[in-house]
């Protein structure tokens, strides 16, 4: 599509927005007015009507609001493509070579407080936290592996030994705290 | 490794406080010789070297006999073994694989107790292969000593009961009559 096209797309959607605005302000304004006039007109006389006026409304309102929200929808589209096309024949135009000859890199770089910068990240501590969480994950993964084994080579021997009951693997925790990670119970 | 560390594994969580089962210990007791005999072998080297840098001309690795190699990875061996039990209740191949040796209490073990249970241990290693066919997980050693192996991934399990556990949360005491772990 063209460039054009695309303009012309972008000013016609931001005026269906525009109108399905003041759609909505005039039926927002409409509705006030209903409802002020149920107060002030005697509900045997403006019940009926009102009523009828409230339900045309409210579907046109609901309808409003949908036309709107799609036609925002659409000009952002257009508006982001427009954009996008602008923005890559400005750069087109541009002749960087010549731009970057101008920007004075060592200044710049000099501005840039770069200890400060690196203090700022305190990259010692993001290294220490990542290494410190894959180590620890690596290290209970591995243990894990090998109390599966325990398990598995005392199911193993106790099968051969034809034995019934479960092993007790509890400890008398007599006037000591057991391990602070130790749960009340375990699954079977 | 931080005391607030989370144990991720499920399993993990479940099990500690719990006996150990044969294969950890095996693998623990298994990590802790290799790192003795490396610590003996890099010692000998070095001991030799030092010793030719003084009274040598030349220098060369020095090969002790048999018995006198077996008898020093022997001693060093106790040695490593008693301090590790008497200290915190773990050598560094417990240590790595969360494992922890206390007295059938729950109370850390005494000098004695660590220095005979790791006599036993060097000297004859088969002791802990009891573990694998007792119901409770007890190895000979453990038998004899009144000693038990614990799951213990975190450190500083020892606190007196009745005192808040340094992180604040409350302390939980394992069931006696619960955990039927391993269903024949």
């Amino acid at each position: 599509m063209k460039a054009g096209s695309r303009i012309v797309d972008l000013m016609t959607g931001t005026a269906k927005v525009g109108i399905g605005a003041a759609t909505l302000v005039a039926g927002e304004i409409t509705s006030r007015s209903v409802r002020i006039a149920r107060v002030v007109v005697p509900a045997s006389i403006a019940e009926g009507p009102l009523d009828a006026v409230e339900r045309h409304l409210g579907r046109r309102q609901d309808e409003a609001r949908k036309s709107e929200r799609e036609n925002r929808d659409s000009v952002a589209d257009v508006a982001e493509s427009v954009l996008n096309r602008v923005v890559v024949g400005v750069v087109d135009m541009l002749d960087m070579e010549q731009l970057i000859d101008h920007v004075p890199i060592n200044k710049v770089v000099a501005r840039v407080d770069l200890p400060g910068v690196i203090e700022e990240i305190d990259l010692a501590g993001v290294i220490r936290e990542a290494t410190t969480g894959l180590g620890g994950e690596t290290l209970d993964a591995s243990r894990a592996g090998l109390m599966a084994m325990d398990l598995w080579s005392a199911r193993l021997v106790d099968r051969i030994l034809r034995r019934k009951e479960a092993r007790d693997l509890t400890v008398r925790w007599n006037g000591t705290a057991p391990p602070v990670s130790v749960k009340p119970e375990v699954m079977p | 490794m931080s005391r607030h560390r989370e144990i991720r594994s499920e399993r993990g969580q479940q099990l500690q406080g719990l006996r150990a089962g044969f294969i950890s210990r095996a693998v623990a007791s298994g990590i802790d010789v290799v790192l003795v005999l490396f610590a003996y072998v890099v010692g000998v080297v070095l001991v030799s070297i030092a010793w030719d840098l003084f009274f040598s001309k030349s220098i060369s690795v020095a090969a002790p006999p048999h018995w006198v190699n077996e008898l020093l990875a022997w001693i060093l061996l106790v040695v490593y073994l008693t301090a590790g039990w008497w200290s915190t209740g773990r050598t560094l191949g417990k240590q790595l694989l969360g494992l922890r040796v206390v007295r059938s209490d729950g109370s850390p073990l005494r000098f004695w107790r660590a220095l005979l249970r790791a006599l036993l241990c060097a000297t004859f290693f088969p002791v802990l292969l009891l573990a694998l066919v007792n119901r409770r997980n007890r190895g000979l050693e453990d038998v004899a000593f009144g000693t038990v192996v614990t799951y213990d991934w975190l450190p500083a399990s020892y606190e007196p009961l009745g005192q808040p556990p340094i992180d604040g949360r409350p302390m939980i005491e394992v069931r006696q009559s619960s955990v039927p772990i391993v269903r024949p």
